[in-house]
């Protein structure tokens, strides 16, 4: 797959194979005795102290397996996270060789467990402590669905595009869009935002593609085409009536910047499965109840035909309310009217917006002026840059400590916005400093645990496998790439990479590695975050969450599939721990993805 | 902290709810078979709810709705419809300028937060009622002293350090700068490894303006010298003092004057390189010290020269081969591009 025909332009091919000759000089890494010595505590403090409580707590699950008796192999067959029936499981002996664990690469991921884990929310209620939570139902919603969706059955080890099945049955597909169509939240405004109008009353000059798109719930001012009545008109009647909104966290509440993307998200998962597809339908069926009326909505329209049509529906008036949360002078945004600004506004919105096709490219020729489109102007892409601390991570806002779940935040907006990559230099904004980004992430990856802190000196958690291991893919998509005919420096390389391989049938690997260990973050997700009743969670002294699962699942998907086989080393039974693709700046599986973006939307 | 008696006036109870909405019909939420995620309310919280969902639908600003906004944000205190409903009311009944009323509502949002909240409404509640009523000198003492309070359960609670870098931009008072500048200090004393102390110091020197102006070279010497020995020379694993003094450098280099930074650079230099051999004098591996190390190959590489970049280039390669090898790849990349440097 490499076109390395041009023997002198070493830089660029030379990414993989010198990778590649170094690391096979190493043996393995894995570990089993805590590793103080790069976290040496010559001092006492209360960071040294929290620091060493987790890694003496992760300890435990870090033992060599192959010298473990045979009886406790045994349990851990038992209980899910190691293989039966597999010789060198059950063989009597127990030695370990001391140079890594043979037996790393039987670990099991507990897909069953977590799957029935997280299908509880929807076929049950929640228990009331989940209160906490009343204002987060479509976050609900979109951890469970995509976890859930990273655990789907496969038939392949990749040869082959993958035919998955539909993620739920119709009617649990229904009561999904039907749940997240109760936390739509509208309003009317007569006032678009000067940024996008010209002239005055009588010249109005109209600049924008979606605002002013004729939207069916929009009310237009009374009888404008008379010229005689305009005079009247002016005082009594009142003006068009712009339709817009967003989705709140439940019924009720205000339009929300996180809880829209969830439940975008959410119906971009649902929207992209197949209409046609039956295999589900015994669920249906077989289910006791009492909606066996006809008029069930479930019973004739399929919910991916549901998810469309509200996504179609909603994509306008979200436009609109994106706008209305833009702050000109800084170019950040707020959460929701008269809310926070952070770069997880920045994130969320710009995500949505590109979803639903609403993001044109930044035009290189012409200056920031109201004609350009609102969303990725200029002043939004500086916002976020503004965000970059001293350390190399981004913070919430300007200034504030380099952290995680920011950085991902801010990170990927860049790419989405097209603001990140390879030779992305110039232009009308300020430059992030890819190096200094690249350095702090890969300093956020813990030494001995495996796993990512989300700031410096701080604990690692499993939700930052994603946080940060996302951020890192998207990182190491900033340096030099390898030469090749295949990819265009200028697009996504995750979803040209999906493309290949469904037009080839074959597997094609990056053409840039993953800046970031990925055997030791496997490991800690296998083997410290994995609850053995389902779910994952923070770190071993940590219960389990609906939103832990999700993004150490999310977090474990990057690892295997944004990572190289030939420079890589998995930790865990490849096969039988194979998540599908996630897309590294959407987090929804990257097929989803391609099919969304294609999407033809309808602007009236 | 508000009393218990304050805070329940603020409230209406359970059992008076539909006595006071008497003349409101509650509206229920559709929470059937139909629906997912669907929460087993308790019949107090699903009772308080359904008059705020009646409240918000008839769009009543009254007394009586603010109180009902104190009790679902006891009940829920992350529902951010609830808190800007409540500020909605303050504005309409005319109390968000009111000293008083503020004071009050801080005392509740610290009340319902806890000693140690990581609830985004809570902290937003008092930046939304002070970007309204203004941050003045009683508000301003009121807030840095409870943030002090919060960090003092928490030193790195995330919220508590970007409302008081808020606090400090909006009054944006030399005297406070100073005496922030001492707090950030002596959060550095109590943990050297606290790193939101760090990041605040950068903060408070930067007087938390980004117009691109870089530090004096006389300041920038102090903070230098800060971060070598009150942090590098007592700790030298830890990562925040490191990164602080690269940083400071760094923007000496690009943003300061070239020749006197390189000066200050060369400086620093020495005295990372003189604390490894102290690790070699008490018969300790300096390569172990793997903060240390990429402190220098960075400061090698602001150093520019030749034979220094060499030094880096064979440094990075130690650290990807063995003394950082979970980060092997990216020390390989950095050796590469140090080579590179050095090609060009």
């Amino acid at each position: 797959m490499m076109s390395s025909t041009d023997g002198n332009r070493n830089n660029n091919n030379e990414v993989y194979s010198f990778l590649q000759q170094q690391l096979q000089l190493q043996p393995p890494l894995f570990r089993t005795v805590p590793f103080h010595d790069n976290n040496s505590i010559i001092i006492d403090t209360e960071t040294t102290r929290l620091q060493q409580e987790t890694e003496q707590e992760c300890a435990p699950f870090f033992v060599e397996l192959s010298s473990l008796p045979p009886g406790q192999r045994e349990h851990l067959v038992q209980v899910g996270l190691l293989p039966a029936d597999d010789a060198l499981v059950t063989s009597t002996i127990s030695e370990s060789d001391g140079d890594g664990d043979d037996m790393a690469s039987k670990v099991q991921l507990l897909r069953d467990k977590h799957r029935q884990y997280l299908q509880q929310v929807w076929k049950k209620k929640l228990k009331a402590p989940f209160v906490s939570l009343d204002s987060s139902r479509p976050w609900i919603l979109y951890w469970c669905l995509h976890g859930f969706d990273l655990l789907q059955e496969t038939t392949t080890d990749g040869r082959d595009t993958p035919k998955i099945m539909n993620i739920v049955s119709n009617r649990e597909g229904c009561n999904m869009v039907a749940t997240l169509k109760d936390c739509w939240q509208s309003y009317y405004t007569a006032d678009p935002p000067s940024l996008l109008v010209e002239g005055n009353e009588d010249n109005r000059q109209y600049k924008d593609p979606f605002y002013f798109a004729r939207h069916e719930d929009d009310v237009p001012a009374a009888d404008t085409d008379d010229p005689n009545s305009r005079q009247k008109q002016k005082q009594k009647q009142p003006s068009y009536q712009y339709y817009c909104g967003g989705f709140g966290g439940g019924p009720g509440q205000l339009a929300h910047a996180a809880t829209t993307y969830a439940a975008v998200l959410a119906l971009c998962i649902l929207a992209t499965d197949d209409p046609n597809d039956a295999s589900k339908i015994e669920q249906d069926t077989s289910s006791d109840d009492d909606d066996d009326d006809a008029s069930a909505e479930w019973t004739t329209i399929h919910y991916s035909t549901l998810a469309r049509e509200l996504l179609q529906y909603v994509r306008i008036p979200l436009y609109r309310w994106m706008v209305s949360l833009q702050q000109s002078h800084t170019g950040g945004y707020r959460m929701h009217h008269d809310g926070e600004v952070d770069v997880r506004a920045t994130y969320t919105i710009i995500t949505c917006a590109k979803l639903l096709g609403l993001l044109l490219p930044e035009s290189s020729s012409s200056p920031p002026s109201s004609s350009r489109p609102v969303l990725n102007r200029p002043q939004v892409i500086n916002f976020v840059v503004s965000c970059q601390t001293y350390e190399g991570g981004m913070g919430g806002e300007p200034f504030s400590e380099a952290h995680g779940g920011y950085t991902f935040c801010g990170v990927a907006a860049l790419k989405i916005m097209d603001a990140l990559g390879p030779g992305k230099d110039g232009g009308a904004h300020k430059q992030l400093d890819t190096t200094a980004l690249l350095g702090w992430l890969a300093r956020r990856q813990m030494a001995y645990e495996g796993g990512f802190s989300g700031r410096s000196n701080k604990l690692v958690d499993g939700c930052y496998s994603f946080w940060q291991g996302a951020a890192l893919a998207i990182a190491s998509s900033c340096g030099q790439w390898e030469e090749s005919v295949t990819y265009d420096k200028d697009g996504d390389p995750w979803l040209q990479r999906y493309q290949l391989s469904c037009r080839d049938n074959k597997e094609f690997d990056l053409p840039f590695p993953l800046f970031f260990d990925v055997g030791m973050l496997e490991r800690y997700i296998l083997l410290c975050a994995q609850e053995i009743s389902g779910g994952l969670r923070d770190k071993p002294s940590k219960p389990r969450d609906f939103y832990h699962t999700c993004y150490n699942l999310s977090g474990l998907s990057v690892a295997q599939h944004c990572s190289n086989r030939r420079v890589d080393t998995s930790y865990g039974d490849a096969q039988q721990t194979r998540l599908s693709p996630t897309h590294p700046c959407y987090n929804i599986r990257i097929d989803r993805v391609a099919a969304i973006l294609d999407a033809i939307w309808t602007t009236p | 902290m508000m009393a218990m008696a304050a805070l329940n006036d603020a409230m209406i109870p359970i059992e008076d709810l539909s006595q006071v909405f008497s003349d409101m019909t509650p509206l229920p939420q559709n929470d059937g078979s139909d629906r997912v995620c669907v929460i087993q309310y308790p019949t107090a919280f699903a009772l308080a709810y359904n008059y705020m969902r009646a409240i918000w639908q008839s769009k009543e600003m009254s007394q009586r709705a603010l109180k009902l906004t104190a009790t679902c944000a006891k009940l829920n205190p992350a529902n951010y419809t609830v808190w800007h409903y409540r500020r909605q009311c303050l504005k309409d009944l005319g109390l968000a300028s009111n000293e008083d009323a503020v004071r009050q509502d801080l005392a509740l949002a610290a009340a319902l937060g806890g000693p140690n909240p990581k609830n985004y409404q809570i902290w937003y509640h008092r930046r939304a009622l002070l970007e309204t009523h203004g941050v003045k000198e009683l508000f301003c003492r009121l807030e840095l002293d409870y943030i002090k309070d919060v960090l003092r359960e928490d030193a790195k609670n995330y919220h508590a350090w970007s409302y008081r870098q808020w606090i400090l931009e909006a009054v944006d008072d030399e005297e406070l700068w100073k005496e922030e500048m001492d707090f950030a200090s002596t959060l550095i004393d109590e943990d050297i490894r606290n790193n939101s102390a760090w990041n605040q110091r950068w903060f408070v020197v930067h007087r938390g303006k980004q117009d691109g102006k870089p530090l004096s070279m006389n300041e920038a010497r102090l903070e230098a010298d800060f971060a070598i020995d009150k942090g590098i020379s007592v700790d030298p694993y830890n990562e925040s003092s490191c990164r602080y003094l690269l940083s400071i450098l760094k923007e000496q280099l690009l943003e300061g004057e070239h020749d006197l930074a390189k000066k200050l650079v060369e400086e620093h230099e020495a005295k990372v390189s003189n604390l490894r051999l102290a690790f070699e004098k008490t018969n300790q591996d300096p390569g172990k010290c793997v903060n240390l190390t990429a402190t220098w190959i960075d400061l090698l590489e602001m150093m520019g020269d030749k034979e220094s970049l060499q030094k880096a280039v064979s440094l990075a390669k130690g650290q990807a081969t063995e003394h950082d090898r979970i980060r092997t790849k990216y020390w390989l990349f950095r050796a590469k591009q140090l080579q590179n440097g050095i090609d060009e």
